[in-house]
């Protein structure tokens, strides 16, 4: 197992109340494999990566819980180790292309920094070229693998000459760089249009075939999850409600989160019924439920829902934290 | 830039320039008090004739509008005139009063910026911290405080109260120096005259604390502000998702973003130390433009005020000049 998360807890220490942004969340990830974090905006997926790197924006503190790579801690690990592992073996990119890259330096020159940093051809020259001739080569290679046509030209332009879905193009030849064991991509797509949508997808889809490097997609939209992950972990106001294949959840979701998320999915096809919402809002994270914190959006709510739930494990090995399923082996009733 | 861009800047500035010049004319003219009137009131006995004479002399016997085309004729030909009051080129003086004026006005800068980037950096990656409340309450004081009060209450402290630096004057009337650049520093750098540079330093320390200070305030809070809002962007934390460490990610990729508006600021700040200096060279009888300027207007020495205002507006133009330029490097959006 390449990553292990294990009851990770983030929370923000506020003025008006702790904030849970990451409550307990357990997860683990297989080398080479795309897995999908799906939930809506302030559901904590985003704060999860951030707690994976250990850059969560103060006042929020990773409080407990473990976050084993390779079967190491890296929340026992020095502030010199975590900044030395950064970029190196776990990469990041973020939702907005057009702000993650930095305005006045060159593209190339950000994408270069990485190797330098990381003491890419500090000594191994290449073919006899200086250290920094090196490291450019290797980035004009980056950018043409990423897809950025004419890299040679490009190398020398600034972040606002690039188009939305160029900029990031550049923002993953940058996580790239380094040939991370695992990407952290963070809504990658939610920023650009369809067309490119589809681009960028595909480009780290290659990538993770061609480098083995495993990836986790942040994102809200369970068509993207769908299409490119083999695991998708549900998450709902901090927890995870719902993991499992792929297959398995978009067939049959289990937990009443998942099974509204996708009966809100437009659908094109004839006498398809009309979309059916999921009733409410998400809950304040100031202000939870003391239960489940889906029951008082939840349709099948019953008085044991008002006791917290653990996320349980079925007999496939699928996990759904709903009571609905305490006698282990329950079925939808879909 | 392009050049032909920076030769059109100049081009533009002529008219401005001019056009103070057409202003600080009528306001001298317009200032109640004749010089004529003041030089002979202090000569004591003067006849009819020796006052036509002067008004001759000094033109000032011919219209307004023909006094003015002439200044702006002798304006453009880069002449200044001569002073009533000195008998001497009014360029002369300029040239004479020019050095000291530089050498207060870029050590106050050095000095202005040496606290002020670093405190309004730190300020801002440690917000709302002790050192952040203590700086901004130091800015707050160094904006609102008056330049004249802060050098008088240095000088009590300093040279009255602890006696341990001069109150007036660039160097002390003991040394010897020669007189090659006219800054002093560099002078008695020059010809190795360790005694000089010690005293001039030390002439320099107040005044300069004093004109820097009010630069130094506004500049930290101008920083620390910018830099809150550049460390909020995705950039940073995607710098430090690349492996940068802390230090490299503010002062490479935070600071560089932060100084674009700092720069416009610091541009301003430096020619309000050139032109703006006319208080601190009074307090500390520092003998540079800023003074001579002062004791022109009382003796209302008409060329020798136009000539150092055209230096003051000049600069201003010029300092405006640099910081655009300068913004076409700093920010790559930005194109002349």
């Amino acid at each position: 197992m390449l990553l292990e998360v294990n009851n990770l807890q983030t929370h923000f220490q506020l003025t008006k109340g702790t904030v849970k942004a990451v409550d307990g969340i357990s997860f683990h990830l297989n080398e080479g494999e795309i897995m999908g974090l799906v939930g809506e905006s302030g559901c904590g997926k985003s704060m999860t990566l951030l707690s994976l790197l250990r850059l969560v924006p103060t006042p929020g503190k990773v409080v407990g819980g473990e976050i084993l790579l390779e079967g190491k801690n890296l929340l026992k690990k020095s502030n010199r180790e975590m900044t030395a592992m950064r970029g190196k073996d776990m990469a990041m990119i973020f939702q907005d292309p057009m702000t993650s890259l930095n305005p006045v330096f060159k593209v190339g020159e950000q994408v270069r920094e990485s190797l330098a940093i990381h003491g890419y051809f500090r000594d191994a020259r290449r073919a006899g070229k200086k250290r920094y001739q090196a490291e450019k080569e290797r980035v004009i290679e980056l950018m043409e693998e990423v897809g950025i046509p004419s890299p040679m030209d490009r190398y020398y332009e600034y972040p606002h000459q690039f188009s939305g879905g160029m900029q990031q193009r550049a923002v993953i030849a940058i996580a790239l760089s380094c040939e991370p064991k695992i990407l952290l991509a963070d809504e990658p797509t939610t920023a650009l249009d369809v067309t490119i949508q589809a681009q960028i997808l595909s480009v780290m889809e290659r990538i993770n075939r061609s480098h083995g490097m495993a990836i986790i997609i942040v994102t809200h939209d369970l068509g993207v999850a769908a299409e490119y992950c083999q695991r998708i972990a549900v998450m709902y106001a901090g927890q995870i409600v719902e993991q499992g294949l792929t297959d398995d959840i978009i067939e049959q979701p289990l937990h009443p989160y998942t099974q509204g998320l996708l009966r809100s999915i437009p659908h094109i096809v004839p006498d398809k019924p009309r979309l059916k919402p999921i009733p409410g809002n998400v809950p304040s994270l100031l202000d939870l439920p003391p239960g489940c914190n889906f029951m008082p959006r939840c349709e099948y709510a019953v008085e044991e829902c008002k006791e917290p739930q653990d996320l349980r494990t079925l007999e496939d090995g699928r996990k759904v934290r709903c009571i609905k399923y305490k006698d282990q082996g329950g079925v939808s009733n879909e | 830039m392009q050049a032909a861009r920076i030769i059109e800047r100049i081009l533009i500035a002529i008219p401005i320039i001019l056009g103070i010049g057409v202003v600080i004319f009528l306001i001298m003219r317009l200032t109640p008090g004749d010089p004529v009137d003041i030089m002979m009131g202090q000569a004591g006995h003067v006849s009819e004739r020796e006052v036509e004479l002067l008004r001759e002399q000094w033109h000032l016997d011919e219209p307004l509008i023909v006094q003015l085309g002439h200044f702006l004729g002798d304006l453009l030909r880069g002449d200044l005139g001569m002073s009533f009051t000195k008998g001497r080129p009014v360029w002369a003086l300029i040239m004479q009063a020019l050095p000291a004026t530089i050498e207060l006005a870029m050590v106050s800068a050095f000095f202005a910026l040496a606290i002020s980037i670093p405190i309004g950096v730190i300020s801002a990656v440690k917000q709302d911290s002790l050192i952040d409340r203590i700086s901004m309450a130091g800015a707050f004081f160094g904006i609102c405080m008056p330049i004249f009060w802060l050098g008088i209450i240095l000088i009590i402290i300093f040279s009255i109260n602890l006696d341990l630096l001069p109150t007036y004057g660039r160097i002390g009337s003991d040394v010897n120096l020669q007189r090659i650049t006219g800054f002093y520093i560099l002078d008695s750098l020059l010809t190795g005259n360790w005694e000089a540079l010690k005293s001039s330093i030390r002439h320099l320390i107040l005044p300069s604390i004093t004109l820097g200070f009010p630069m130094a305030a506004i500049v930290a809070r101008v920083m620390r502000s910018s830099m809150l809002e550049i460390l909020r962007n995705d950039y940073v934390v995607m710098a430090r998702a690349k492996g940068l460490n802390e230090f490299s990610v503010i002062v490479k990729h935070a600071m560089r973003n932060a100084m674009i508006p700092t720069v416009t600021v610091i541009g301003l700040e430096v020619g309000m130390l050139l032109g703006g200096n006319m208080i601190v060279e009074t307090v500390f009888s520092w003998p540079g433009l800023g003074r001579l300027v002062v004791s022109s207007i009382f003796v209302r020495d008409y060329p020798l005020v136009q000539g150092v205002v055209m230096i003051y507006a000049f600069t201003f133009v010029f300092a405006n000049l640099v910081v655009d330029i300068l913004y076409t490097y700093i920010n790559p959006k930005i194109s002349m």
